[in-house]
């Protein structure tokens, strides 16, 4: 067999396999490689936050897309909680437990008392390795607010607020689970059926990659 | 460092122009490879030119090498690459069925793509028919809903199937590669009768 520049190619692949199979890339492509900074960079600037009415639509539309994870206690939880989610206290965050219970290609919203649990959450999970999540903002007690108590705008307010208000009184009873029962009075004060919008997810928009 | 897109080093309108001119490197290379060339790419499927499974193994080869050394130097980080998820049944089916119009209709559909650039026309005729099968698949895909993802396993590497480290399955890559090669070159010269056009 001649020495030919075909099989000094071939010799110089199989070197380099040989190199690889002994180094510890494994290793080094297990880092936890999104970095703090970054965490809290995009804590900061970028929108983490879902509105309640956002969720709400979501709920009514029976969207495929996304899933709730309550992270308060189970004695919280057991009160009451948003219709449809999982629930998992914030002391059992681990990432074996999670892989069970949350789609990876979902959006996942996540629920607290408020804001701050949930955000040491948020920065779990990313750390973990979920791409989508996001945290409902106010938690499960301004949800609770918006919907068991909306808040009467004025005769002044502009349309966008009358709107929502109209939304998160009819969507209340939904959401706080009660029996929703046939008011014929109450319908008289409905000026019109609030048209359900298609919110825009804020889902990054992932291509379709590959051939 | 590496994905770039993933982080952020450009936005999303610099990722198409990107895409573009990377894709039409692509199809340039793919062309002057011989691979608008129905026949030619046909012949493989006789053992009489091996070029199709050179290509593609060097290929897999080359990026294998670059991403697990760029991995080992901390230059990208290969959890952020995106891998096709896998329906092992469906894929199985799928790859059955291409390969049988591959051989039928001597492109696969980039390739056709390639030819089609050149103004071959049995490459329009084969991208006019890949056109028309699309509408049948997109319009009767209820019926084919439940196996479209039948076998679904994730996005999975073969590390996680059989448990050796990436570095060992590279090297049983490369060797399987440089098999490839030798034995393609063989069954050539066995049932070639013409040179390659």
């Amino acid at each position: 067999m001649k020495l030919t520049l075909k099989y000094a190619g071939f010799a110089l692949l199989v070197l380099l396999g040989i190199i690889i199979a002994f180094a510890p890339v494994d290793k080094m492509a297990d880092r936890n490689t999104v970095s703090a900074e970054t965490l809290i960079e995009e804590l900061h600037n970028k929108q983490v936050y879902i509105q309640p009415d956002q969720l709400a639509h979501w709920i009514i539309n029976d969207d495929p897309g996304y899933q709730i994870l309550d992270i308060r206690n189970t004695e919280d939880y057991s009160q009451y909680h948003i219709p449809g989610n999982v629930h998992l206290p914030f002391e059992k965050l681990a990432k074996e437990k999670l892989e069970g219970l949350l789609n990876p290609y979902k959006i996942t919203v996540l629920a607290s008392n408020g804001n701050s649990k949930a955000a040491q959450a948020w920065v779990l999970l990313r750390q973990m390795g979920f791409e989508n999540v996001y945290i409902l903002r106010g938690g499960v007690n301004y949800w609770v607010d918006v919907f068991n108590s909306p808040q009467k705008p004025d005769a002044t307010a502009a349309n966008d607020e009358i709107f929502r208000y109209q939304f998160r009184k009819s969507a209340g009873d939904v959401m706080m689970g009660k029996q929703v029962v046939e008011q014929p009075q109450e319908k008289a004060e409905v000026e019109a059926p609030e048209p359900i919008k298609r919110i825009r997810r804020p889902q990054k928009k992932s291509f379709d990659e590959g051939c | 460092m590496a994905p770039f897109y993933k982080f952020g080093f450009f936005g999303e309108q610099t990722s198409f122009i990107l895409a573009l001119l990377i894709g039409i490197s692509f199809g340039f290379w793919l062309e002057r490879a011989g691979f608008g060339n129905s026949r030619k790419l046909a012949l493989q499927f006789y053992f009489q030119d091996m070029t199709v499974l050179k290509v593609m193994f060097t290929a897999i080869v080359t990026a294998m090498i670059g991403l697990m050394y760029l991995t080992l130097f901390g230059w990208i980080d290969i959890s952020k690459v995106f891998i096709n998820p896998t329906f092992l049944y469906a894929q199985a089916v799928g790859g059955i069925v291409l390969g049988i119009g591959f051989a039928i209709g001597g492109y696969c559909p980039g390739t056709a793509v390639v030819g089609a650039s050149t103004g071959r026309i049995d490459a329009y005729l084969f991208i006019l028919g890949a056109l028309f099968g699309m509408v049948v698949f997109g319009e009767t895909f209820p019926l084919f809903e439940n196996f479209f993802y039948a076998g679904e396993m994730g996005q999975v590497r073969l590390t996680d199937i059989i448990n050796l480290s990436t570095g060992l399955i590279g090297l049983l890559i490369i060797l399987m590669a440089v098999g490839m090669f030798l034995g393609g070159e063989w069954l050539e010269k066995k049932f070639r009768k013409e040179p390659a056009v």
